[in-house]
């Protein structure tokens, strides 16, 4: 529910109070190692956004899978939720590179 | 149609605000970790044998996270620390504006290490900081070994496991060897403890080892 009340407040930051009720689209990037569940994240701001001049808006969620640099094979791999090493050489030394997103990218405004 | 480009953190509003808690943290010089785990892993046990332990050595105070009641500060408020209960009314997690309001019914000059304790959830936690200088989850043995494979995000971001309620390990199906290596399989610089708030097997080790990161 926090999140999305943060979400919420980061489209006020950005989007004039007049113009509140123009916006269409909010875009999110979600990770799957970000602890998130999509449907419950719509879920909450469907509630929240009733109560604000956003009620038009839609959210729009990318998922981000987990990726990975090997520091033993120096190999970029995508692994699969709770499997942590590498899928080349099995090293566990490895840096991940996405799933931890939690990020708005952008606001769409109708005309 | 018009599309503003954000690219931003949701979370950054609290990283800013964490931030400005470890600064804070920083300049009086106080040792802080975030003592996460599900409810009833024995987060709060941990915490008194850890008082008791550090009692005439340390000074510690404790901010406590519950979603309701002060159960936790008045079992705390027996070993003589500074302790401050946020309760949340229902959220999920301690943010770094609930740590950061609490600061301010905390002498920061008399103390040098500050232990939160977070709301029992092995989820939200994981993602908000505090601006602590590490995590330290606790898993018990009666929730099996398998707890970091299903909860991966707050094993990655934790610094210490603590295995806890060692002294069941007759009476349970959980392997600590088998939870050692799922959670080492997460992160492999995770350090690990083994405890028992009953017997305070292990507690000297994991005390010992808090106070050398004081002196760090």
């Amino acid at each position: 529910m926090s999140i999305a009340q943060n979400i919420i407040e980061i489209v006020k930051e950005h989007v004039p109070k007049e113009a509140n009720e123009k916006v269409k689209r909010i875009r999110l990037k979600i990770g799957e190692l970000s602890g998130v569940v999509p449907d419950s994240l719509l879920f909450c701001f469907d509630i929240l956004k009733n109560g604000s001049a956003l009620g038009n808006v839609s959210v729009e969620i990318e998922h981000v899978p987990i990726t990975a640099r090997c520091r033993s094979c120096d190999k970029t791999s995508q692994l699969e939720y709770g499997v942590f090493f590498c899928t080349s050489c099995h090293s566990s030394d490895i840096e991940l590179l996405t799933g931890k997103e939690l990020n708005i990218v952008d606001i769409e405004l109708n005309d | 149609m018009g599309i503003i480009t954000i690219e931003r953190k949701i979370l950054e509003k609290n990283d800013e605000i964490a931030q400005q808690n470890r600064e804070l943290f920083e300049r009086n010089k106080i040792f802080v970790f975030n003592l996460v785990s599900s409810p009833g892993s024995g987060k709060t046990s941990i915490l008194e044998r850890t008082l008791e332990h550090l009692a005439g050595k340390i000074k510690v105070a404790v901010i406590e996270g519950d979603v309701q009641t002060d159960f936790d500060a008045q079992r705390v408020a027996k070993y003589n620390v500074p302790v401050v209960q946020i309760v949340t009314h229902g959220g999920c997690h301690l943010d770094a504006q609930l740590v950061q309001d609490a600061l301010n019914k905390i002498s920061l000059q008399n103390i040098q290490m500050l232990i939160i304790e977070n709301v029992g959830n092995l989820v939200c936690p994981a993602n908000y900081d505090l601006g602590e200088a590490m995590k330290v989850v606790i898993v018990s043995t009666t929730e099996g070994d398998d707890k970091p494979l299903k909860y991966p995000g707050m094993f990655l971001n934790a610094s210490v496991l603590i295995i806890n309620k060692i002294d069941l390990l007759p009476y349970v199906n959980c392997s600590p060897n088998q939870l050692k290596q799922n959670a080492l399989q997460i992160n492999p610089k995770l350090i690990t403890f083994e405890t028992s708030c009953t017997t305070k097997e292990g507690i000297s080790e994991w005390c010992e080892w808090i106070v050398r990161q004081l002196h760090k």
